[in-house]
């Protein structure tokens, strides 16, 4: 396991929740574009592998280009454009604007998918239950829905199959829009029927009876810990240092 | 006396008859006991009052008695002491698996008790011992398949050590093999006697040799009769099939040979043959005449997107028109696919399909091709599509017993009547083929046999019928002819008789049904005997032999 795999997901999760929070509040390109750089690093550290964090870019990168795009066109109806393309016009400081929103939301998208790629669901769970007094009835149910997640994109082309073999003919977008709601409450049916049959075996191996309540799963803060806190925090700061020194640095608060 | 009911009546909210009515029944400390009823007649009812789940965990109407269970009456003792007391393994292993990895599976209950890490380490690798779960067991639960799942939901039970199980139908929802696996767990645990067992199961036989008392209950929640296995299967025979009980084929066969003492495993069985099956009573193969191809599949291929490998292989079969296939294998073998790309609901990646007429595609679970709000409605549906309505749906409904349901919604329906409305509803506009996946699959005796008759009907007015399904029991029953699938591809297709004398069923994932394996393993030793393929065929022979002394 990678160093970034076996730190504790409450810890990693504050992290990757911090660093965000700092990013909305900056607006230009190249500080959240050395956050990019970091985040890619760590995903590659937490062992992702590059075709995978590559493939993940990819729609973040289409989303991004799209805030590119409406924020330059945008900005030029508002002021004047510094260029004109054929009937378009489009303005520099929105385009740099857009460009800080992309890269700032691929920085995000690749924080919360590196914190994924190295985070077991259920040390997260257990984590959260033990150092952040998320109640367990809220934390074991979610763990076992998370479960269903597989069965229910299974269920749904079950359920559509079996609608289109005994005839079901969806005509206009009404008819649609009404198949569309049969299908939902068939899905729904099923998984309500599942979910009661989970929580009675819960139960019956004690979970509605359970009030000290101890754990398998070992949630212990290591040194490793105030290591990775201490290391994000001068990281943090070192790239806001370097970003303000060589002059790109720029804030909502101007 | 470990648990003891007392007209002990409970009444599911919203349900106008009780679940348990009045109902008496015994549980001795130790005791291994096997509970039969029809479907509906209270059996998994009990097994959440024994568990303290009703009253105190699920609300329903707790009419009249008393239930004690390990000293307690259930109404007044703690959840907490009566989940300890009793382990209950459910049918579904997909609902009742909370965790992501086996050992957090088995260490959730623990978790639950508060015991301390050490001693659930401990508790889990005892678990995991006694339930066969090796360190080659896989960490996460979706890569196991259903019968694994079904063993770390036992070894969860037991790191809690109940004093009593409940086995509420744990194989129900398993392939044979994985039935197998689960019955093998249990017969180990039940060997060892530590502690107090109730299975409720209907594939009785391998069974037999591990229960000690049998009670059944009645159609109205009431305990009809208990006594032990041999009285039970061999002396009330008449009265279990008239509530429509599964009872286990061993010892219906020492019945048609006339023996008064039950075999319980299949090697008794095999000795009672040789000592008294009449030489010579044997069935020829029925050469019937079918009439001509109604689907030619040629060369079938088919991968889902996203797959890495072919679900179903280079297939390539022909289908007649009064005839009964059955498409039999593992589960992942190919079987429902190739049933789709027959009915031409799958587009093949490769090969080609020819089906003259039309074809009617019956899936495992009616209720998610149910279209329309009433019963009626859903039977004339095919009208409303503009495809022909050739038989008069009343008379369907009649014939399938629907009749007196026409108004109701087809949700609201019991699992035997949906299966019966999808089959009708298949039918309504006489399709050329009708392809049936697992139709069997949770039904009681009744549905079942009901079920066999309107297929041979079928057959006889000249359809082509497929069952795609795990039962050979059934398969010996109704069909010409089998296809068996390993891996996407079909390894053999041919005579039921045949295939059951095949030594390579395990490659299919299949193994004998117990008569067949009885009449199998007897002439390993006795060639006189008849490899037979089940207790239809054993009627036939003897009849015939009858029939010819006469």
């Amino acid at each position: 396991m990678t160093f970034l795999a076996r730190r504790d997901p409450t810890v990693k999760l504050a992290a990757v929740l911090g660093i965000s929070l700092l990013l909305i509040f900056i607006v230009d390109p190249i500080t959240p574009a050395l956050f990019l750089v970091i985040a890619i690093a760590a995903a590659l550290a937490g062992g992702a592998r590059p075709t995978t964090i590559a493939r993940a870019l990819v729609p973040l990168t289409m989303l991004g280009m799209g805030f590119v795009w409406s924020n330059a066109v945008f900005a030029a109806t508002q002021g004047p454009a510094t260029w004109t393309i054929g009937p378009v016009h489009a303005s520099e400081s929105g385009l740099r604007f857009g460009l800080a929103i992309a890269i700032r939301g691929i920085a995000i998208g690749i924080l919360s998918l590196t914190f994924v790629w190295t985070t077991d669901p259920t040390d997260l769970v257990v984590s959260l239950i033990r150092h952040t007094r998320l109640p367990f009835r809220i934390g074991y149910p979610l763990l076992a829905g998370y479960r269903f997640l597989p069965f229910f994109t299974d269920e749904y082309a079950q359920v559509r199959l079996a609608r289109r073999v005994r005839g079901a003919l969806p005509r206009g977008l009404l008819g649609r829009g009404r198949e569309a709601v049969s299908e939902l409450v068939t899905l729904l049916s099923d998984a309500t029927r599942r979910a009661t049959r989970i929580a009675i075996a819960m139960d019956a191996r004690g979970f509605a009876a359970a009030t000290e309540r101890t754990y398998y799963r070992e949630a212990r803060l290591a040194w490793g810990d105030a290591v990775f806190v201490i290391g994000a925090v001068i990281m943090t700061t070192g790239l806001l240092v370097l970003s303000a020194w060589v002059g790109a640095l720029r804030t909502v608060l101007g | 006396m470990f648990a003891r009911a007392q007209s002990l009546t409970v009444r599911h909210i919203g349900r106008k008859r009780p679940a348990l009515h009045d109902l008496d029944f015994e549980w001795e400390e130790g005791e291994r006991l096997l509970l039969l009823g029809p479907s509906g007649a209270g059996k998994s009812t009990l097994a959440l009052c024994l568990d303290g789940l009703i009253p105190h965990a699920l609300d329903a109407h707790w009419e009249s008695g008393a239930l004690t269970v390990g000293g307690r009456d259930t109404r007044s003792a703690k959840l907490a002491e009566l989940t300890r007391d009793v382990g209950v393994l459910f049918q579904d292993p997909e609902t009742q698996l909370v965790m992501l990895e086996t050992d957090d599976e088995i260490a959730f209950g623990l978790e639950n008790l508060g015991l301390p890490r050490d001693e659930m380490v401990e508790r889990v690798a005892e678990a995991r011992a006694s339930t066969g779960l090796g360190p080659a067991t896989p960490r996460r639960l979706d890569a196991l398949s259903g019968g694994t799942k079904q063993r770390v939901a036992l070894a969860s039970l037991l790191a809690m050590r109940p004093r009593a199980l409940v086995l509420d139908e744990p194989t129900a929802n398993l392939d044979p093999i994985g039935a197998r696996e689960v019955v093998t767990a249990f017969a180990a645990l039940a060997m060892r006697r530590e502690r107090s067992f109730l299975v409720v199961e209907h594939r009785l036989d391998p069974l037999l040799r591990f229960i000690d008392r049998v009670a059944v209950l009645g159609e109205e929640g009431r305990l009809a009769f208990a006594g032990d296995p041999e009285a039970i299967f061999m002396g009330r025979a008449g009265e279990l099939d008239r509530l429509g009980i599964w009872q286990p084929e061993l010892a219906e066969l020492a019945r048609l040979l006339g023996a008064e003492r039950m075999p319980r495993d299949v090697g008794e069985a095999a000795a009672l043959l040789i000592d008294r099956w009449p030489r010579g009573a044997s069935v020829q193969r029925e050469d019937r005449v079918f009439g001509p191809i109604t689907v030619a599949a040629r060369g079938l291929v088919h991968r889902y997107r996203g797959d890495d490998r072919d679900a179903v292989t280079g297939a390539s079969l022909d289908l007649h028109e009064g005839e009964i296939s059955a498409i039999v294998g593992a589960n992942g073998a190919g079987k429902s696919t190739l049933g789709l790309l027959l009915a031409g609901v799958l587009r093949p990646s490769r090969g080609t399909v020819d089906v003259s007429g039309d074809v009617a595609y019956v899936f495992q679970y009616p209720e998610r091709g149910f279209l329309a709000t009433t019963v009626r409605d859903e039977l004339r549906y095919a009208a409303t599509i503009g495809r022909r309505i050739a038989r008069d749906p009343d008379a369907l409904l009649e014939r399938f017993g629907l009749a007196r349901l026409a108004g109701a919604n087809p949700h609201s329906l019991s699992h035997g009547e949906k299966r019966r409305l999808s089959v009708a509803s298949a039918l309504v506009t006489s399709p050329s083929v009708l392809i049936l996946d697992e139709p069997t699959f949770g039904q009681d005796l009744r549905n079942t046999r009901e079920l066999v008759t309107i297929l041979r009907e079928e057959r006889d007015r000249g359809t082509t019928v497929v069952l795609i399904t795990h039962d050979l029991s059934l398969v010996a029953e109704l069909a010409d002819r089998a296809v068996a699938m390993a891996d996407g591809a079909i390894g053999f297709a041919g005579p039921v008789d045949e295939l059951f004398q095949r030594s390579d069923l395990a490659r299919f994932g299949l193994a004998l049904p117990p008569a067949a394996d009885a009449f199998a393993r007897a002439r390993e030793r006795d060639p006189g005997v008849p490899p037979l393929t089940g207790l239809d065929a054993a009627r036939t022979a003897l009849a015939a032999r009858e029939a010819v002394r006469a």
